[in-house]
């Protein structure tokens, strides 16, 4: 193997695998990536058997095709590094690889392609068009409700649904949980349903950032969900798991209704929850005729009470009480960039809608803490 | 608090093996050795008759035996250790309302405001060993000083049956040539690492640079400084008062060393059951599991695992604990399993979202209560059915009330 390749065109690449390749794993080969050379063009994969990501980048010339693996971090840096721009790469039969730019010369120990992963296939699958925007704004308000905790792993993924032209996220943590959903006018086909992992949708996130395309394509089997653009190929490992069932707990018929606004609401928790008991800010909700006082109190410190404006309207001219978790409320406002909240209450006890006012396709909904 | 004699320090004799030969007087007299369960060997307590052959606490039943082949053993009964520490205690509570029971055969008593109505210090610890002999038959040694660390190393000064007390004028005296590792608190680790520092002796902890020390030990260095100058702030704290609780938690010595996992693991639920049941009883959760591990040649160990979130569920609790055990290996069958809650936080009150979730938290109230009423496993997971109930020894941290009050069966 033997090629000339631009070195800001190759470094974007090896930038962008740094996040899947392991860092400390029991296989030293996962820290490497794949580098196939063939037809004019340089195909680097790196997996971290969860994901799998190819990308493929032109050369500037190659006098012989071949394929080697190489330590990923390594590579990253040593390329970083280079300051002339032509970079020359080859490697002998022993898998070493020799990295060449200007008077420095690098000589690094690779490993041979037979004892990489191969990269899994997507046989099965049709791909769908999908806009770049749509899965972001998808991923964006709903990433901050998933669960952290690994011992529940059926809730450690994002739910996706795809029914004709529509496409669903879900997440939650148990506590709390988020829905949207979004029309797809290039038309995604076929359902389907996935668990996706954390890692690999944030991983999804990320690539539809640095692209900079307008859509890309969407495939999904009963193992994995692919995401391509023009360069680069990603495959996500679903997790196993039984999602739980959410439509049950999206509650109907909350009709106290309050509208404030966002960074109103959001400057206001963040003031008072600093006086809240221990890690879990408790913040006390009490909604009364166009006015919310927020309160919270810790045993050790104080108390602390703001008020502010909100719309606030009910059947029976009854206020309402309540406490959440100001970090749940937090997190939606924060994902917001609407003005303006609504909150769609019951009782203290059950649980509360929050959306962006007027929307019609993301539902929030946050479960309340005992008085 | 004329004198600085305000803190006394009580210790019941021999406690178990004294009980054994209370309620069983073909015992008196005897050597005897209380031990844990019936299959475990080693010695608990053993009486003042089989010390006196060189039987010590922590011996096997083979050593013990060489040392002296006319001891008689006898299994632990900790019901009946627990009604008699009870009634002891509350002979003491009669003399003064500020009582931190510390163990289940030892209690501070502050005795600085008794001089009026009981007399003298050296009076009042008469009076109090009298009314515990009257009562229950036992004997017990009784330590005056200025403060806890003081009083608890004066209750040792005379066993059995001693009065002792350390006025401030005498303290330095003492202290002077005493090993540092006597003193309450300072364990064999402090003890060697003092050593390295050529500090052997108390006068020596209380000369040392307060510097070096924190450097060396960080924030309790000055601490040990004080110790070693017969200094100790802490105050007698009864029950209610206590510093908040740091960990729940509870280990077991098992009825025989155990190697297959789902042995283990079915000793791993009884535990994380007991353990948070414990916590949900006082309304507190845990965020981080620690196991603890220990091999029959002694070799003790713990491990870590941090939660997402502070739980006293049981599944929770016991899941966390099984995936820290699956991560290790083995080298020998385990003596003893602990395991615990650290992070201690008040209970959060957030409701859960889903059925499920909420079905559980009945399940867990639910068992609680009829556990309240019953007895504790009363109820209990069917897995945990098949092994014998194993009534194991008392943990140093018995409480008669509050988080500290350990079930046993």
């Amino acid at each position: 193997m033997k090629f000339v390749i631009n070195k800001s065109d190759f470094l974007k690449p090896l930038a962008r695998v740094q996040g899947i390749v392991e860092k400390r794993t029991t296989m030293p080969i996962l820290s490497n990536l794949l580098m196939n050379v063939k037809d004019g063009k340089v195909e680097i994969s790196a997996t971290d058997l969860e994901v799998s990501i190819k990308d493929v980048t032109a050369t500037e010339s190659i006098s012989e095709e071949g394929s080697v693996t190489i330590n990923a971090r390594k590579l990253y840096e040593i390329i970083k590094a280079f300051t002339d721009d032509t970079i020359k790469i080859s490697s002998n039969k022993d898998s070493k690889v020799t990295i060449k730019g200007g008077k420095s010369n690098f000589n690094v120990m690779g490993l041979p392609e037979k004892d990489f992963p191969v990269f899994p296939d997507m046989e099965g699958s049709t791909l769908h068009k999908v806009r770049v925007d749509t899965l972001k704004e998808m991923i964006d308000r709903t990433a901050f409700a998933i669960s952290t905790d690994e011992t529940r792993y059926n809730i450690n993924g994002f739910l996706l649904e795809k029914n004709g032209n529509k496409i669903k996220l879900v997440a939650t943590d148990g506590h709390r949980l988020a829905v949207i959903e979004k029309e797809d006018d290039l038309g995604l086909g076929d359902s389907a349903r996935a668990l996706l992992p954390r890692k690999g949708l944030m991983e999804i996130r990320k690539l539809l950032d640095e692209d900079g395309g307008t859509e890309f394509s969407l495939g999904i089997t009963d193992k994995n969900l692919m995401v391509s653009t023009p360069h680069t190929t990603m495959i996500v490992r679903l997790l196993d798991g039984e999602f739980p069932d959410y439509k049950r707990v999206i509650p109907e018929g909350n009709d106290k209704m309050a509208g404030a606004d966002k960074e109103d609401l959001l400057l206001s928790l963040r003031r008072v929850s600093i006086l809240s008991e221990n890690r879990i800010k408790g913040v006390k909700f009490k909604f009364s005729d166009s006015k919310l006082v927020l309160s919270a109190s810790s045993q050790e410190i104080g108390d602390a009470t703001v008020e502010m404006e909100v719309n606030y309207t009910e059947n029976n001219n009854e206020n309402l009480e309540i406490a959440f978790n100001a970090i749940y409320v937090i997190d939606l406002l924060d994902s917001m960039k609407e003005e303006r909240v609504t909150i769609a209450l019951k009782d203290n006890l059950s649980p509360c809608i929050m959306r962006p006012e007027g929307s019609l396709d993301y539902t929030y909904v946050i479960m309340p803490m005992r008085l | 608090m004329s004198d600085g004699a305000s803190v006394m320090h009580l210790d019941m004799d021999a406690f178990f093996a004294s009980v054994e030969q209370r309620v069983n007087p073909a015992l008196r007299g005897l050597p005897i050795a209380v031990t844990g369960a019936a299959k475990r060997t080693v010695v608990t307590t053993s009486s003042y008759e089989a010390r006196a052959l060189g039987v010590r606490t922590g011996m096997n039943r083979f050593e013990a035996k060489k040392q002296c082949p006319s001891l008689i053993f006898v299994s632990g009964n900790n019901a009946k250790y627990m009604d008699v520490s009870t009634r002891i205690m509350e002979i003491i509570k009669g003399f003064s309302p500020l009582v931190e029971v510390y163990s289940i055969d030892e209690a501070f008593i502050d005795i600085s405001g008794l001089r009026g109505l009981f007399g003298s210090p050296l009076d009042i610890g008469r009076a109090l060993k009298k009314r515990i002999k009257e009562e229950t038959g036992l004997i017990c040694s009784v330590g005056i000083a200025p403060n806890k660390l003081m009083a608890k190393l004066a209750s040792a000064m005379d066993k059995p049956d001693g009065l002792s007390i350390l006025r401030p004028c005498d303290i330095k005296a003492h202290l002077q040539d005493m090993p540092v590792g006597t003193l309450w608190g300072i364990g064999p680790n402090i003890t060697s690492r003092l050593g390295l520092m050529g500090i052997k002796t108390c006068g020596e902890l209380g000369r040392a640079n307060a510097g070096i020390l924190r450097k060396n030990f960080g924030i309790i260095g000055e601490r040990l400084g004080a110790m070693g100058r017969g200094e100790y702030k802490d105050p007698v704290r009864p029950a209610g008062f206590e510093d908040r609780v740091k960990s729940i938690g509870h280990s077991m010595t098992l009825p025989e060393d155990v190697w297959e996992r789902e042995k283990i693991k079915m000793y791993l639920l009884k535990l994380s059951e007991m353990v948070c049941a414990r916590a949900r009883r006082h309304g507190l959760q845990g965020r981080t599991v620690c196991l603890t591990l220990r091999y029959p040649d002694f070799f003790t160990f713990t491990r870590q695992r941090r939660l997402s979130r502070a739980t006293n569920d049981t599944h929770t609790l016991y899941r966390a604990a099984k995936r820290t055990l699956s991560t290790m290996r083995l080298r020998a069958p385990l003596r003893l399993i602990g395991v615990s809650l650290t992070g201690i936080v008040e209970g959060t009150r957030q409701l859960p979202l889903f059925t499920e979730d909420k079905q559980r938290e009945k399940l867990l109230a639910a068992m609680d209560e009829i556990n309240g009423r019953f007895g504790h496993s009363a109820l209990t997971w069917s897995a945990l059915l098949e092994p014998e109930r194993t009534p194991g020894v008392i943990s140093p941290a018995w409480r008669p009330s509050g988080v500290r009050k350990i079930d046993v069966g």
